[in-house]
């Protein structure tokens, strides 16, 4: 019973990571066909799969799809640059919005995942900045968190308004027991 | 839309903006205090000037002046006067260039980093 039990999560999470490996390749993919005016500006469309894991899965769970996505979105598209470039970044977003999930229940979805885009910016900035020794990015936090909040809101609307499908479509009856019952905007 | 966002999400997307608009707008501001206008003549670095320093100064046949914490060409004897039309630079990055003297001027964040190229645009 138990076996059964651990394999089908096994299963659930292989497919989350599928899905959250497309959505990271597509991404990039629409980056390179709409040349944007700031480097580094990405609408965080993974970061939705990383959020659902939280909410329906636990931390570790979270951490390490979000490991392995960008490994192997790394190995798709650039190379092990890609990879120490956006790591740090995913693992400080997944951290921060386990706290904010955990401990500040006045924020929906759209609240977490706002505070997960804007870290995530943050700390790609911070990467920058020891790859490059070059000070003068610490400029773009100030852009790039205006641009989490707002990319941030974005996908935290989309995660909000299709949770419940997608933990329907995958056959996930309740959200993990250590996000707060009170803080569940749209989830319901 | 009403029960997917909070009243607090509002707040803290208020705030992250907030952060952000203030941020950008000291950087811009005040941010050339401690900046170094690195000027060049034939691509060879030819006068680092501190930007919190307010002077004239002549190279070649341009003449650039810094104030507040800016720098620009006010006088050359070039035909089209393109580099005095580019204003006062103040921001890291920002840069401006005399062509027919052959001299450029490039903000750069501080003295630190006088060494290391900006990123090219």
């Amino acid at each position: 019973m138990r076996s059964n039990i651990s394999a089908r999560r096994v299963a659930t999470l292989g497919a989350l990571l599928a899905i959250s490996l497309v959505l990271s390749v597509v991404e990039s993919m629409l980056g390179a066909l709409v040349p944007l005016p700031i480097p580094g500006v990405k609408l965080g469309l993974a970061n939705i799969v990383s959020m659902f894991i939280l909410v329906y899965f636990s931390l570790p769970s979270a951490l390490v799809i979000a490991v392995l996505r960008t490994l192997l979105a790394a190995l798709l598209t650039g190379g092990l640059s890609m990879f120490l470039f956006s790591a740090p970044g995913a693992i400080l977003s997944i951290l921060l919005m386990w706290a904010a999930l955990r401990f500040v229940p006045p924020l929906s979805l759209v609240g977490v995942s706002m505070v997960g885009a804007v870290v995530h910016n943050l700390a790609q900035v911070c990467v920058a900045v020891l790859m490059t020794g070059e000070a003068n990015l610490f400029y773009y936090a100030f852009v790039l968190t205006a641009v989490g909040a707002v990319s941030g809101s974005i996908t935290g609307i989309v995660a909000a308004a299709a949770f419940s499908r997608a933990a329907g479509a995958l056959r996930i009856k309740e959200r993990a027991t250590h996000i707060l019952q009170s803080n569940q905007g749209g989830v319901r | 839309m009403k029960n997917i966002v909070k009243k607090a999400d509002i707040i803290l997307f208020i705030l992250l903006i907030a952060a952000a608009a203030a941020g950008i707008v000291l950087m811009s501001g005040a941010g050339a205090a401690g900046s170094v206008a690195v000027v060049r003549m034939d691509g060879v670095v030819t006068r680092q000037v501190d930007l919190g320093v307010d002077q004239t100064f002549r190279v070649g046949d341009v003449q650039l002046q810094v104030q507040d914490g800016a720098i620009a060409f006010i006088a050359s004897d070039c035909p089209n006067k393109e580099c005095i039309h580019a204003g006062w630079l103040k921001s890291p990055g920002s840069s401006a260039a005399c062509l027919p003297n052959r001299v450029s001027v490039t903000v750069e964040g501080s003295g630190a980093q006088q060494e290391v190229d900006t990123v090219a645009e």
